[in-house]
Parts: structure tokens; C-alpha cells; sequence
């Protein structure tokens, strides 16, 4: 009783991790979906819903819903509300007295400044500085914290916190939670949401949180997403009841089912890192274009002593970063990851790391790292796609607007 | 066609094969023919229409012109293409060289030569509008006219429609 009880408090993320999906025709087509893959509980729903699975991270999760193409999808969700399944990433939960201490160490957050049921991005560092994985943080209390990390960094973020948290010893506790967790994202997410509960959600802004109740249940309702449109996660304990409430949601005729390959397409557009892509090991928080989840009193004075502080506060000090996160945009074929970004006189000068056709935009859109001072917007560069040249050009991000409630 | 250039993007979770599953192919019986009217298939009287296990498919015409597009099953497991090129006119392709790419949203795809020939002329309706070849893979969204090169007519390898069908049913 006591863990279901500790279960129901569950912390909601932000975002979810999904993979640049590979279309590999040649064994395309089968018949069942692998039974090794793990399933969230949503998963029955899926297949009610006639999805297209995918393994990712080795759950088996639905990309594409029947009758919804890619395109589709996605602008549905700029247009009016996307349901996604991301019960796949995993929540923690983070107390005991030096659960700030503890979280402060390995992320370079400043939680203590934190308000009460707000969140942050942040990341996991190595003693090098390096990302382990990215991570909402939202803070509940004192010492009290939930923490949702990407589904494919599963095991080794596990492996990472317990190798940190010994000198800890039992002044930490790190709890997991299991359950459904539904993002509701779209400008009719409010409305569609609101329909279920008395809770006036106009009081929870972009970045907060709520124990918010749904007919006698109270669920956790975070406000943000992974598209950069307003909308929510919510956090329902019960693998029954969150598919209860995902088809009660999908009643309304706003609101339709929608897959990885439209939140990969969304989260590009609103500018957003994908780990393993965007992110990993090999790059400092600086380096990767995310200085801001350096908290301003963890850069100086007595609070400096986070995992690879001193090559991330030097490189902030000193600018020494030599490369940088960018947007492109171009003509023709799409960037896709791996890429060569050249200069004008052809000699490379980065790598793309995600890119598609932007459904909003029309146009091409990519990410990718490039050498300073490549990194100016308006900076002319080509991307050699299938050993043309193509012109391409640096362009601020988002390419499409946040539309955050504020 | 079709041999995924996007590399693998799973770095983080070398489990994950990303093959997409799709429904049955009973469910998906396909009819393995040319649009009537299209433009490939009305160049001529006769043609032999024959298959690859890259989902290609080649409609040979008597005068020694063949058109090459990609299947109905092919472009369904697409998704909806967003940009397709092909080689110029003139061009001379080897067999098993990419002659061109179709792009979704999320992924690009080689097109996979089934023998050699030189493009006679490149779809241009096609690369204008990516969407024909969702709407009409076996008909005006074919991708090139081309001539097969000298010797190269040999289309030992190809499949009949019945054959191609068979290798769809087994080939998972």
C-alpha cells in the first residue's frame, strides 16, 4: 500500500526522447511485434488503434497510427491536439536529506533557487563534464524531487546514479515509478484536458506542475512538452486507468493518437535536443548551446562543485568553446544526421545531427555542430548530400515558434 | 529501391533495430499492374512489367525504352514522400549504383539501378510533386525513362509479378 501510495506522487516530465525513424524496406513488413520488446501500458491501445510499431529502446512503440500519415500527424498537433504514449521514460523520485546535495552534484541545476512545483531541464554530467543523459528536474519540497530521464539512457543512467549516490549512503533514496504517463500536446490540450476535472488548469503555467483531480483521482499534471506547443503530461499510476483516460481523451474530436515519427519531426522544429543525437559524452552543456542549465550561483562562490565544473565554468569564463549548436535551413534533399557541413571554400566545418523536411515550415530544416565562427546566423555554408553540394544557411532556433502558456 | 541512407541514429540504445512493423500482407494484397492511361503504360501497346526485391518495378517496351518506378508497397511504407531526385538525362547508371533518392519526412532512400542503362529523361512531374508518387507509384509518379545499356537487357534477377508477390509473402 505504501509503494502505491508513494507511486501515485509520481513526477512527470517534460519531453521524451525519440529516435529519427529508419524506414529499412527490405524487412519492413511482419507480422507481430517482437516478443521481447518490453510495452508501457498503453500499449493495448496502440494496437486497438491499428499502430505502426517500432523498437526504441527496446520498448516496442507505435510511430504511425492508421489512417494518419507523418504529415498528417504532425500538423494536427500545431493545428489542434496530439495524445503521446511516453510511459516509456523513466521517473524517479529523489529524497531523503541530501537529495538537493546529491542532485546538485550531478547536474549543474540550481535547485536550491528552484520554487516548489517547478521544473527545470538540466543534465547528467561525468567528472568530465560530459552529458550523460538530459533530464526534467521538478522540485516538490525540500530534499523532495521528481526526475524523468530518457527511455534510451535507461540503463545506464541507472548504472551512473548508483555508482554516484554510494558516498551518500542512506541520506539519499532514489526511487523509480512505473505507470502511464500521457503527453497532451496542441493548442486544444487545455480545453480538451479540461474537460475531466474542476481544476482550473489556466493556474498552472508552462514549467509547473499540480496534483490535479480527475473524478476522485488526483494525477500529476506538469505543463510543457517536446513540440513547443502548449500542452501537458500527465502521470496516472494505473496501467487501466491511463488507458481509460487516454481513450476518454481521444473521444474528443480534437484529439488523435500520434507517434514518434511526428514528436521526432515537432521537437526539431521547436529547436529541441534529442540525446544521441544532439547530445552525448563527448560534449559539455557549453558546448552543446545549453549554457543556460548552468544556474547562475552554480558558476561562482561556494556551490561551484558539480561534475565537471571546472572545464564547463572555464569554457563559460572564457569562451574557449571552439564549435557550436546550430540551425540550418536549405533546398533540395533534406539534411539527415552525419552530414558534412562545409564553408565556402569547401573544407569542413561541422556535422548534422538531425534534420527533415519541416511539415510546418515546408521547407528543410537541420541541426548540427559547426566550428565557430560558423555558428554566425546568416553564415552561408553547404551540406554535402550524395557528394553534391548543396546551399544551406545558419538561421536561428525555433524554427517555428513556442507557443508556451505563460 | 530503397536502401535507407539515414545512418543509425540509435547510438544510445544499440538494441533498438528500428524495423517499422506494418500490417499483414493478406491484408495488403496488391494489384501488380500500371495505371491504365498512365504514361508508362501507355507509350506503347506491350510491355513486360517485372519486379525487384528493391521494390522496383520496370516496364520494358518493345522499341528497347523501360520505365522504372517503385511499387505500391514500396511507397506505402514510405510515407509520404517529400523530395525525390533522379540522375539527368544521358546519365549512364551500373547496375546496383544508386540512380536516385525518394525522401519522407523522416528518412531517405536510395533507388537501386536493376541493371545498367542510361535515363533517357527523368521524371520531372515527380520532383516537382513528390506526393504522385504516393498517390501513383505505378503510373505518372514513375521516376525515369531509360534505355537499357547494350547487353544489359538481361533481366535474369527480375521477378514476375506472381514471383514478386511470393518474395513479399516470405521475405519476413
Amino acid at each position: 500500500m505504501l509503494r502505491v501510495a508513494h507511486f501515485s506522487r509520481a513526477a512527470v516530465s517534460a519531453r521524451a526522447a525519440i529516435p529519427t525513424t529508419r524506414v529499412a524496406l527490405q524487412r519492413v513488413a511482419r507480422y507481430s511485434v517482437d516478443a521481447n520488446l518490453k510495452k508501457t501500458p498503453l500499449f493495448p491501445l496502440h494496437e486497438k488503434l491499428d499502430a505502426q510499431f517500432v523498437d526504441y529502446a527496446g520498448f516496442a512503440m507505435p510511430v504511425l497510427y492508421k489512417g494518419t500519415t507523418h504529415i498528417q500527424s504532425h500538423n494536427w498537433v500545431r493545428e489542434k491536439a496530439g495524445l503521446f504514449d511516453v510511459s516509456h521514460m523513466l521517473q524517479h523520485r529523489f529524497s531523503g536529506p541530501a537529495a538537493t546535495e546529491f542532485l546538485e552534484k550531478i547536474t549543474p541545476a540550481d535547485l536550491q533557487a528552484l520554487q516548489p512545483f517547478t521544473s527545470t531541464l538540466s543534465v547528467l554530467l561525468t567528472p568530465e563534464g560530459g552529458i550523460v543523459d538530459d533530464l526534467i528536474i521538478s522540485k516538490h519540497g525540500e530534499n523532495d524531487f521528481y526526475v524523468v530521464t530518457n527511455a534510451g539512457c535507461r540503463d545506464k543512467d541507472l548504472a551512473f546514479l548508483a555508482k554516484e549516490s554510494e558516498p551518500f549512503g542512506d541520506k539519499l533514496v532514489h526511487d523509480t515509478i512505473g505507470g502511464g504517463l500521457i503527453a497532451l500536446q496542441g493548442p486544444e490540450a487545455a480545453a480538451a484536458l479540461q474537460k475531466f476535472t474542476n481544476y482550473d488548469l489556466s493556474q498552472i503555467k508552462f514549467g509547473q506542475s499540480a496534483w490535479v483531480d480527475f473524478g476522485g483521482n488526483k494525477y500529476h499534471v506538469a505543463r510543457g512538452g517536446y513540440t513547443g506547443e502548449d500542452g501537458f503530461e500527465v502521470s496516472i499510476p494505473d496501467d487501466a486507468a491511463s488507458v481509460a483516460f487516454a481513450e476518454a481523451l481521444l473521444e474528443n474530436d480534437n484529439v488523435i493518437a500520434v507517434g514518434l515519427a511526428a514528436r521526432d519531426s515537432l521537437r526539431l522544429e521547436a529547436g529541441m535536443c534529442l540525446y544521441g543525437h544532439e547530445l552525448s559524452e563527448e560534449l559539455t552543456p557549453v558546448e552543446a548551446g545549453l549554457t543556460w542549465v548552468v544556474g547562475k550561483a552554480r558558476r561562482s562562490g561556494d556551490r561551484t562543485g558539480f561534475n565537471g565544473s571546472d572545464k564547463i565554468l572555464a569554457q563559460i569564463k572564457d569562451k574557449s568553446a571552439t564549435k557550436a549548436r546550430v540551425g540550418l535551413f536549405n533546398d533540395g534533399p533534406a539534411p539527415r544526421e552525419g552530414v558534412a557541413i562545409l564553408n565556402e571554400a569547401g573544407e569542413k566545418v561541422g556535422v548534422v545531427t538531425s534534420g527533415c523536411k519541416s511539415p510546418s515550415l515546408n521547407k528543410n530544416i537541420g541541426m548540427g555542430y559547426v566550428n565557430k565562427p560558423f555558428n554566425k546566423s546568416g553564415t552561408k555554408l553547404t551540406l554535402d548530400i550524395r557528394n553534391k553540394k548543396r546551399p544551406a544557411e545558419v538561421v536561428k532556433m525555433p524554427f517555428v515558434p513556442h507557443k508556451y502558456f505563460k | 529501391m530503397l536502401r535507407t541512407l539515414a545512418r543509425s541514429s540509435l547510438r544510445f540504445a544499440p538494441r533498438a533495430t528500428m524495423a517499422p512493423t506494418m500490417a499483414p500482407l493478406t491484408m495488403m494484397r496488391l494489384n501488380h499492374t500500371l495505371i491504365k492511361g498512365s504514361i508508362p503504360d501507355k507509350y506503347s501497346n506491350k510491355y513486360t512489367l517485372k519486379f525487384t526485391e528493391d521494390h522496383d518495378w520496370v516496364a520494358f517496351h518493345e522499341d528497347g525504352v523501360a520505365f522504372i518506378g517503385i511499387t505500391k508497397y514500396a511507397a506505402e511504407a514510405l510515407g509520404d514522400a517529400t523530395f525525390v531526385e533522379v540522375e539527368e538525362a544521358g546519365n549512364e547508371i551500373e547496375k546496383d549504383d544508386a540512380f536516385g533518392n525518394v525522401e519522407s519526412v523522416k528518412a531517405t532512400n536510395d533507388i537501386i539501378a536493376p541493371f545498367d542503362f542510361e535515363v533517357v529523361e527523368s521524371n520531372f512531374d515527380v520532383a516537382d510533386t513528390p506526393s504522385l508518387i504516393n498517390k501513383e507509384p505505378n503510373g505518372n509518379g514513375y521516376l525515369a525513362k531509360v534505355k537499357p545499356i547494350e547487353g544489359a537487357e538481361e533481366t535474369e534477377g527480375l521477378l514476375t509479378a506472381e514471383e514478386y508477390d511470393e518474395f513479399l509473402k516470405n521475405a519476413h
